[in-house]
């Protein structure tokens, strides 16, 4: 117990120093050189990312998407791959246009009807498409990021190809990021993705502020993905915000960790015994201290998934599994 | 909030969801820190000091910018976007180190769309032009702006976006229905577009169409042939009458593609797009987030070079830069032929 204390102090520590230097280069701003390493970066990213970037087409208008698997799974925004406003399901018929010209056809499969998250297969038996990967679960997509979309703003066009913008993840949310990516009508359902090409989100929408470009992040995707793969359309609410443990918690001062204020009575913390005053440190071996991470990486699992914390109150430490419920409608 | 639209077809627009969440989200990256923020621009502060005293502002007679303009040599010409810029024989231009003055117009290239003019001051510092040749899409540009309203011009960073290309014309519009008027004379309005030249100029539905340039109109198809035959930046005279006034009014054409693709003016540019954002022989498409007056500055490369002029502004993501290479030799022969001629 104590070495997995130390240890988790230790990366705490760690965590700590390595963010201060991270501030510190944000707030000067990116250097000459970085901006440089960066452009080397997204040239590089880009002739990886641009094969398995797709321009989508069906009645109802035109748009983007990303395949995310050799046998042709693409992940697209759930307003392209469904009607949300009348009856959504799967099914819809989609012309697919690569960036070299050439064309194919896919079929919807399910989406998430309260995050926007959609998916789609490409026809025929082919194990051969080109993909990119989604950024490993793990890495956390934070504010200050450099980030990469790709999409067919105004519907694909040959001649001038896949459209590119480079900019900074402005914020994230359980279930969606923001960017400074300007995005326009025909980017739905367009990737986001990392200075390493790795996928980290989906265009969904605009407001009006050239700032305001909202993306799904990977987490509605995650925790649903076998039964959006599956052609079901996740219509409650309750579904679609993940799992749900059921403390209210608030920052610990000075000490680290969460401090659960409130129990749910008859959820599943209760059932695992927290009790108010319970400090928690650690979910799954990751040092708990910001309660927005903690609730967003909750949220990021299916009901059903078990997460491990490490528990301090009066009488010591322990260990407790808890598995994740559905959260209760109010 | 908008799902986005797709502008050729339907509009796929839904609210709803992420609102809820937006109270849940985590503190935003401070506006300074962003790509286009303050401290995200630090770096470039040398190049915008570098390329400041090149860069001219073209007002209008109130004193108020209409666009920009590149100083090309050191005996005072200027290079601007043509479909823009006032129309006559001088253009009132404000320098970088506050001083304004008169430019005669030396050329109009409404194909290349780009006017030439010669100010009388000598000894300035013109842009030494570099090739965009080798530039490809992900290779940071910087382009100058007026945009946030301070006396000296900023500096806006974004990459190469799309691919080089022509950008085929498709003619000019008003931005009106018309229906002819059976055997009356002129033609009568039925709808204006939404932000076109037609709703600048004032006209409404039920107007009565009689001129145009001083020829009579007679009906729908001949002015719409008219028109469509013209470059979009021509300022056309109409003599309208509605009720019993007559009036004469001035408009300038806008490109027609643009015109129709946003006839209800749903094409969320944020600041606008250019009156002319087709006909080129060839462009460089950038990300930058300009807006129309910011067109006939300079786009620079990382190392502070001009490789082009910032040509038009055509919708949320994209503007259109002119590569130096489309118009360097011409207008080196230009310069050449007004100076002899004087």
């Amino acid at each position: 117990m104590h070495r997995l204390l130390s240890t988790l102090l230790c990366s705490l520590m760690m965590t700590a120093a390595v963010r201060a230097e991270v501030i510190r280069a944000v707030e000067a701003g990116p250097s000459l050189a970085e901006l440089v390493r960066v452009q080397k970066e997204v040239q590089h990213v880009l002739p990886l990312v641009r094969p398995a970037l797709v321009g989508l087409e069906s009645d109802n208008g035109a748009a983007s998407g990303i395949i995310v698997s050799a046998d042709g799974l693409v992940l697209t925004a759930a307003h392209v791959a469904t009607d949300l406003e009348h009856e959504p399901k799967a099914g819809r018929k989609l012309k697919v246009f690569f960036s070299d010209g050439r064309m194919w056809t896919a079929t919807a499969l399910g989406v998430d009807v309260a995050t926007d998250a959609g998916m789609a297969r490409l026809d025929g038996k082919r194990q051969d498409w080109p993909f990119v990967a989604l950024q490993p679960g793990g890495s956390v997509v934070k504010p200050g990021d450099w980030c990469v979309a790709l999409g067919h703003p105004g519907g694909f066009d040959e001649r001038r190809g896949e459209v590119l913008r480079v900019g900074k993840v402005l914020k994230t949310t359980a279930n969606s990021l923001q960017s400074d990516c300007v995005l326009m009508g025909g980017d739905s359902g367009g990737p986001l993705v990392n200075l390493k090409g790795e996928l980290i989100g989906i265009h969904s929408q605009i407001w009006e502020g050239r700032d305001q470009n909202v993306h799904v992040s990977l987490a509605p995707f995650l925790r649903s993905w076998d039964r959006m793969r599956n052609a079901e359309v996740i219509r409650v609410w309750a579904q679609g915000s993940g799992g749900w443990l059921g403390v209210n918690t608030r920052e610990a001062e000075g000490e680290g960790g969460l401090a659960v204020q409130e129990v749910a009575p008859d959820s599943p913390a209760a059932r695992a015994g927290l009790r108010s005053g319970d400090l928690l440190l650690a979910m799954d071996k990751q040092p708990l201290g910001s309660r927005q991470a903690f609730s967003d990486s909750l949220r990021a699992r299916p009901a059903g998934d078990s997460v491990v914390l490490l528990v301090r109150n009066r009488s010591g430490e322990r260990i407790i599994t808890v598995k994740l419920a559905t959260r209760p409608e109010e | 909030m908008n799902r986005m639209p797709c502008l050729r077809r339907h509009l796929w627009v839904v609210c709803f969801g992420l609102l809820a969440m937006a109270a849940r989200a985590e503190e935003p990256l401070p506006v300074a820190l962003r790509m286009n923020g303050s401290a995200g621009l630090a770096a470039l502060g040398t190049i915008r000091t570098v390329a400041t005293p090149g860069v001219v502002r073209v007002l209008d007679d109130h004193g108020k910018t209409l666009q920009l303009g590149v100083v090309v040599s050191e005996d005072g010409y200027v290079l601007t976007k043509a479909s823009e810029a006032p129309v006559g024989h001088r253009l009132r231009l404000a320098w970088s180190d506050g001083r304004q003055g008169m430019a005669r117009v030396v050329r109009v290239d409404t194909d290349l769309d780009l006017l030439l003019a010669k100010s009388d001051r000598d000894a300035v510092i013109p842009m030494a032009w570099q090739s965009s040749a080798k530039m490809t899409s992900g290779e940071w540009v910087v382009a100058m702006t007026q945009a946030t309203g301070a006396e000296d011009l900023q500096v806006r960073l974004g990459c190469l976006s799309a691919k080089r290309r022509s950008i085929p014309g498709h003619g000019a519009a008003m931005g009106i229905s018309m229906e002819d008027m059976p055997g009356g004379e002129g033609v009568i309005i039925t709808e204006v577009a939404s932000e076109s030249p037609a709703e600048s100029a004032g006209l409404l539905p039920d107007d009565l169409l009689l001129a145009m340039d001083g020829e009579p109109v007679l009906n729908r198809r001949t002015i719409q042939r008219a028109v469509a035959a013209f470059q979009p930046g021509r300022v056309v005279r109409l003599l309208v009458r509605r009720g019993p006034q007559e009036r004469h009014c001035s408009l300038r054409l806008a490109s027609k593609s643009k015109v129709v693709s946003n006839w209800d003016g749903e094409d969320y540019a944020n600041g606008g797009v250019s009156l002319r954002t087709d006909g080129f022989a060839e462009v460089l498409q950038h990300q930058v987030p300009l807006d129309p007056a910011d067109m006939g500055g300079p786009l620079l490369n990382l190392d502070g070079q001009p490789v082009g002029l910032n040509i038009a502004r055509v919708d949320r993501v994209t503007t259109f830069t002119l590569p130096m290479e489309v118009f360097w030799s011409k207008t080196q022969q230009w310069m050449v032929e007004d100076r002899k001629g004087r």
